[in-house]
């Protein structure tokens, strides 16, 4: 009896041990990395990544910081000797304004690409580099992607093209660079798994690489570490420079030429395994044209279009394409030799000069932009270019950052529209914070004798 | 005999007063001498000797140096006796006669019991190289004549010691700071230094009181190593000392388990000598500068080996083989008869498996996984920390700390504060305990030896014990070597008399105790087991006393587990975590197959044993998976432990059953099948023997971590944050949108900083922090983690954190690394920062630096008024102190402290209570 009823006690609390549940699997983790940091200003703090700044004995490099709330800003300019501690500033302002700062009163020894932190914010960062005989600069970016795509490079007769990769973090970053030219892949052997030590970073001459090509888009992949690339391209005096970005379906450049003076043109590349198809939109003050253009983007061929015959002077083109593409503007004053792929040479008898100026566009209109820099060249003439690719019309109120309280200029730009406002130069101006009625894009652009320079507003996140 | 014309060697005898109330006996002795003295003295033991001397009419030295000085060269030997001593009349004629004849410088006599003639004590002292004297004889040896030749000894027992005066006077007499053996010892090696010859007269026969003889005391082996140090050359001490000093620490260490106390003796000893040094270098110079030989001649009448370790062998034998069985005979008339017995081979074979189950442990401890970490550095510090110190678990709180950082602490600071060791001894401890403890449980229900060793080997070593160990619950795994015991005791007949029935529920009481301490949840184990028992044989009144002994034990426990038990919220501890048992398919089908057999064929007690096996096993595999039933994680843990105590039972049972010749036919088969699943599961303790680690998973931490160590600056004085999947991080953790996290001590976390307190002011800063590195809005996340004393952050396993970390301005990412690490590039990323931005290294849970007066320092822990010296302020949400003393530390919680001393006190007070209980007739 004493067995039995053992047996059915055990049996029974076999049977309970079996029934019960074991515990739920953990909760995983509802994230998979960092939120990625579109390139845009918002409230929190941020860091912006400037990789073309140099102040020696030939170039002034002027940091233009806004920000529409007091924030502090810490300079930081990383030797290019690993090892060396970096030169450093700070800039304090108390309320919302902007500043321009000299490099060169930081340190002066030559390149000093540089990143600025910020403890809070809305703010941005642009860098403005002038000599004799060249202006160029753009905004600062504070998205470090592991891959960026850098389209619009030439190393055709009169243009050098660099890549200056700039690792501000303290650990090495090992990156390869591949490339494209209207020939298909170009063979960069050498830039295979090329080290970056933490903290400096390093320019590669592609014209001693690959001469000779009229259209080179890179594509720059961190393996380790982080780096953020620039794209240089240099003419007889003046040089454009961009930053990298991420392909995207939809493109919009306000100034894809200031003025008739200077040829544009619109480079995509397409760094995905089948072809895109881009539909280019044109838009002046007088209105849009819609599908100006229609082209197909083969993979790894990067496309030039010729924008020049599109409109006459000012114009902003927007891209439209069923694949991601990146895409930059230009506009030279001597596109001498140049030949847009696929397009017929038409020549040109005159010897203009040759002021570049190229940017980046702004993948998504918004609301409200920050413009360092804006108004804050001496010697130039600064214009803000509104361009409103939508079916409403905007009311743009322009408020000047600077030191104290500066009063407002408010713009209507129409639908379909693009509308350059003038500025010239005011020394008591930093940068613009620009606030529309509805989603816009914008940038501005500086102008004088001895160069020319478009830099991509900054979207304001919020 | 001396020729005729040969003047007769003039006797002084010296009566060494010991004793005062012996001395008058000993000095009749002398006067009845057959070869009269020429004069006779009482030395020593002041007031009590010169009042001895005066009462027998003879006179009083001080000393035996101040005697030499008195005498002149017509004396020519020197006659010792100690106070008590009853020569023969015929004893001082023997020694003189042989003396000359051999022409020996010192001569000794035979010693008989003095309640007992015909029994020896001494004749003559041989000793091992380390002066400890070994007699050669058997216990109450007869005088049968078979040791009465004249022979050369080591030395001779200053009980009854010829020597001749000019010699007594050329080594300066036996060393008054040296106690009488000793002195004995030490004064022959001088002698034969010097060439002279040291000889045993057997027929010179001296009564003396046993018991007297050889009087062990730590000023005894003080004496001894004074000795060697005197004669020795400094090529023979420079091995010899360091060998005494090990073999002593070894006696120290095994004699508790003989019933001695040592390790103060042993301590006290070295101490003494050096105390003395100075005058030990006098000593030594005097005794070795008329050396007429070397060491060589003090090794020719040495044993082999150590006297101690023989000794200590032959005890330790004894006693295993009276302990493992107490109904084997221990058959002395053989070596062959006690090879063979049972015992004796299952004795060997538990401390051979316990040295293969836990070898890898003995050089790194215990591993660096999951909730098993090695043992912090000093085991004072770790007591500490639990009676009523500071729990340093992630950034530290007044939580507090289980009972196993307790009694490992303190078995740690018994061991010479080596972690190692003392996890390799409570490791091994429990494996030797619990497979004896099984074998003695076993008893209680008739089964013989080998079952029940491998009953034990399979609570210590089976499939639930693996289950444990992979878990890594240190707790349960050592509770297991204390778990069988704590019924045993209980079980044990209950004893006539009241003091030995009150020591009986105090062993109760202090096994249980510590069962409580090893795993809290355990402590009400022995009372569920008993009450089955005693539900199993309703009609015994054994089995309900057993019951009642234990209930009244256990309650008598609980003090033991001050002040754990006073402080700890048991409902969050008994429900906290989660565990769940998912047995593998074999030993499930064993121990069905081997219960179901036992069930069906055993009888007897063998088949209580089977049924009693059978329910811990459902009752244990119920609670192992309790989750559902709100069980926790030390819950469940323990469940597993009860159903490896069931299982060493059916597995008793059932192969104890095979051997009874009345189970017949298809009840014999089926028992057969039976047996075979035991047999498997005994089997399947093999697999934690291959490994050495007792049932313990490999380290995963340290060689990921060893790295911080080998870098710049003092690596504990940083924090390391890991993450990485929960089950990849060691103890608790922390979860932040999903992905687990915690902070550990560099370079290894220890014991005590496994669990984490609820949350508080640092815990949330560093949460909110990783929330900003989620939503990309921190750049400089170094700066942010080295405020928290964090210099490294380790990705132990595949996580989305990793990627946090990537792009931060002042994070480097370390190649080479085992795993993806970063470095913070901040100077300042220590746990302690003086204002003058010096650092503090950690020393035990405080912080020691150079002193600095009017400066404070910053302590990177959970704030809290306690922290000093003050004045205390709270910056953040940690703390700052005065610098000014050197230290920051954590004032102990009075309250918590006086119950942890309260609680050692009752468990000493059981045990020894238990033990004297126990020994009294």
């Amino acid at each position: 009896m004493k067995r039995i009823l053992v047996v059915i006690v055990v049996a029974a609390s076999i049977y309970g041990a079996l029934a019960l549940n074991s515990p739920d699997a953990p909760v995983g983790p509802d994230f998979t990395g960092p939120v990625e940091r579109e390139s845009a200003a918002s409230a929190t703090a941020s860091v912006w990544y400037c990789t073309w700044a140099a102040s020696g004995a030939l170039r002034d490099s002027t940091a233009m910081i806004a920000a529409n709330t007091p924030v502090t800003a810490s300079l930081t300019l990383p030797q290019q000797i690993v090892g060396e501690d970096p030169d450093t500033d700070q800039v304090i302002l108390s309320s919302p304004g902007a500043v321009a700062v000299d490099v060169g009163e930081i340190v002066r020894r030559g390149d000093t690409p540089m990143f600025v932190e910020f403890d809070g914010g809305p703010a941005a960062v642009a860098v403005v580099v002038e000599s004799d005989s060249l202006l160029t600069g753009d905004g600062c970016l504070s998205r470090i992607p592991k891959v960026w795509e850098l389209p619009g490079g030439s190393t055709r007769q009169g243009r050098t093209t660099t890549i200056r990769l700039f690792n501000p973090f303290p650990e090495m970053a090992k990156v390869t660079v591949s490339g494209s030219s209207e020939s298909g892949e170009t063979g960069l052997v050498d830039l295979q798994s090329i080290d970056i030590p933490g903290r400096t970073w390093q320019d590669v001459e592609l014209n001693g690489l690959i001469p000779l090509l009229n259209d080179l888009s890179f594509t720059v992949t961190t393996s380790e570490g982080n780096v953020v690339p620039s794209l240089v391209v240099a003419g007889s005096t003046d040089e454009a420079s961009w930053p990298g970005e991420a392909p995207s379906t939809y493109w919009e450049f306000p100034v894809a030429t200031s003025s008739a003076d200077f040829a544009p043109s619109l480079m995509l590349s397409n760094n995905g395994t089948n072809p895109a198809n881009a539909t280019i939109d044109v838009y002046t003050a007088d209105g849009a044209t819609a599908d100006a253009r229609q082209v197909v983007v083969d993979p790894s061929i990067p496309k030039r279009i010729d924008l020049s015959d599109l409109a006459d002077g000012a114009m902003g083109v927007r891209v439209r394409a069923d694949a991601p593409v990146s895409a930059v503007v230009l506009a030279e004053e001597s596109p001498e030799a140049i030949v847009a792929t696929g397009e017929t040479d038409t020549g040109s008898s005159e010897t203009p000069g040759d002021r570049i100026a190229g940017t980046v566009g702004a993948s998504t209109p918004a609301s409200t932009w920050l413009l360092p820099g804006l108004q804050a060249v001496a010697g130039a003439d600064s214009t803000v270019w509104l361009l409103n690719t939508g079916t409403d019309a905007a009311t743009v109120v322009l408020q000047p950052l600077g030191s104290g309280s500066l009063p407002t200029n408010k713009q209507l730009v129409p639908p379909g529209t693009l509308l350059g406002v003038p500025l010239g130069y005011d020394a008591a101006v930093g940068g613009y914070f620009v606030e529309s009625t509805a989603p816009i894009s914008v940038a501005w652009s500086a102008e004088e004798e001895k160069g020319i320079m478009f830099v991509s507003g900054t979207l304001v996140d919020g | 005999m001396p020729s005729p014309g040969t003047p007769q060697p003039t006797v002084v005898a010296a009566v060494l007063a010991l004793d005062s109330a012996d001395i008058a006996d000993t000095i009749a002795r002398v006067r009845s001498q057959v070869y009269e003295t020429a004069r006779i003295v009482v030395v020593g033991s002041g007031s009590t000797g010169r009042h001895a001397a005066d009462g027998a009419g003879v006179d009083w030295m001080s000393s035996i140096p101040n005697l030499l000085g008195t005498i002149d060269h017509s004396v020519t030997h020197l006659w010792l006796l100690y106070a008590g001593a009853l020569p023969r009349p015929d004893a001082l004629e023997a020694l003189v006669l042989e003396s000359e004849r051999s022409d020996a410088a010192v001569a000794g006599s035979k010693l008989v019991r003095a309640d007992d003639p015909e029994r020896l004590i001494a004749v003559g002292i041989a000793t091992d190289v380390f002066d400890v004297p070994y007699l050669g004889l058997e216990d109450d040896e007869i005088d049968a004549g078979q040791y009465d030749v004249v022979r050369d000894v080591a030395a001779v027992a200053a009980i009854s010691m010829l020597i001749r005066r000019d010699l007594a006077r050329g080594v300066g007499g036996p060393d008054p700071m040296m106690p009488p053996e000793a002195a004995a010892i030490d004064l022959c090696q001088r002698a034969r230094l010097r060439g002279a010859r040291v000889v045993v007269v057997p027929s010179s026969e001296v009564l003396f009181p046993a018991e007297r003889f050889r009087a062990e005391s730590w000023r005894e082996g003080a004496g001894r190593i004074r000795a060697m140090l005197k004669v020795y050359s400094l090529l023979t001490l420079v091995w010899a000392i360091p060998l005494r000093f090990l073999i002593g620490l070894l006696e120290a260490i095994v004699s508790p388990f003989l019933g001695r106390w040592l390790l103060f003796d042993y301590l006290r000893a070295w101490a003494w000598n050096l105390w003395h040094l100075p005058s030990l270098v006098r000593e030594r110079l005097s005794a070795r500068k008329g050396k007429a030989f070397g060491d060589a001649e003090l090794f020719r009448f040495q044993m082999r080996g150590s006297a101690v370790i023989s000794d200590l062998g032959s005890e330790i034998g004894g006693r295993l083989r009276e302990r493992i069985d107490r109904s084997d005979g221990l058959s002395l008339s053989s070596i062959g008869s006690d090879l063979r017995q049972p015992a004796f081979i299952v004795g060997v074979l538990t401390v051979l498996i316990s040295l293969l189950a836990v070898r890898s442990l003995w050089s790194v401890g215990w591993p660096a996984v999951g909730h098993s970490m090695p043992l912090p550095d000093s085991g004072g510090a770790a007591v500490g920390a639990y009676a009523g110190g500071w729990n340093p678990g992630g950034f530290g709180s007044v939580q507090q700390l289980p009972p196993l950082v307790g009694l490992s602490g303190g078995v740690q600071w018994l061991l010479l504060d080596s972690p190692q060791l003392a996890a390799w001894t409570l490791s091994m401890a429990a494996i030797v305990a619990g497979i004896w403890g099984t074998v003695r449980l076993m008893r209680a229900f008739d089964i013989e030896v080998v079952a029940g060793w491998a009953a034990g080997i399979v609570l210590v070593a089976g499939p639930a014990a693996q289950a444990i160990g992979d878990r890594t619950a240190l707790g349960q795994l050592l509770a297991l070597g204390v778990l069988p015991w704590a019924i045993r005791v209980a079980l044990a007949r209950w004893p006539r008399g009241r003091l030995r029935r009150l020591g009986r529920i105090a062993a109760v009481a202090w096994v249980v105790g510590l069962l409580g301490v090893l795993a809290p949840p355990l402590l009400v184990v022995p009372v569920g087991v008993l009450l089955i028992n005693a539900l199993l044989q309703p009609r015994g009144k054994a089995a309900w006393v057993s019951l009642a002994i234990g209930i009244i034990g256990s309650v008598f426990a609980l003090p033991i587990l001050l002040p754990w038990i006073a402080v700890q919220d048991l409902h969050t501890y008994l429900t906290a975590g989660s565990e769940y048992w998912t047995p593998a398919v074999i030993p499930v089908v064993a121990i069905g197959a081997a219960f179901l057999a036992g069930v069906v064929s055993a009888s007897g007690r063998q088949l209580n044993a089977v049924l009693l096996g059978g329910m811990l096993v459902g009752a244990g595999a119920l609670v192992a998976r309790g989750y559902d039933l709100g069980l926790g994680r030390e819950v469940a843990l323990s469940g597993l432990a009860v159903v490896a105590l069931g299982t060493a039972l059916v597995v008793g049972g059932v192969l104890d059953s095979l051997r009874l010749g009345e189970i017949h036919g298809w009840r014999r088969i089926l028992l057969g099948v039976g047996t075979l699943g035991g047999v498997v599961l005994v089997a399947l303790t093999l697999v934690p023997l291959y490994h050495g680690r007792a049932s313990l998973p490999a380290d995963q931490l340290t060689d990921s971590l060893r790295f911080t160590a080998a870098a710049e600056g003092d690596a504990t004085a940083s924090r390391i944050l890991l993450v990485g999947p929960e089950d990849t991080l060691p103890g608790d953790s922390r979860v932040v949108r999903g992905a687990a996290y915690r902070v550990i001590s560099a370079p290894v976390p220890a014991l005590w900083e496994l669990d984490l307190p609820d949350p508080t002011g640092p815990d949330d800063a560093l949460e909110s922090l990783l929330l900003d590195l989620i939503d990309g809005e921190q750049s400089r996340a170094g700066a942010s983690l080295a405020s928290f004393g964090i210099r490294w952050v380790v990705v132990t396993g595949d996580t989305p954190l990793e990627a946090v970390f990537d792009g931060q301005l002042d994070l480097v990412r370390l190649g080479g690394a085992r795993r993806p690490t970063f470095l913070v590039d901040s100077d300042n990323a220590v746990r302690a920062l003086t204002s003058g931005d010096e650092t503090w290294t950690r020393s035990g849970t405080g912080y020691a630096g150079d002193a600095a007066g009017g400066e404070r320092v910053f302590v990177a822990e959970t704030a809290n008024t306690r922290w000093g010296p003050g004045p205390w302020s709270q910056v953040g949400w940690g703390n700052e102190v005065s610098a000014a003393e050197g230290t920051a530390g954590f004032s102990p919680i009075r309250p918590r402290r006086n119950e942890a001393t309260m609680a050692a006190g009752v468990f000493a007070f059981l045990v020894l209570f238990s033990g004297f209980a126990r020994r009294r007739r």
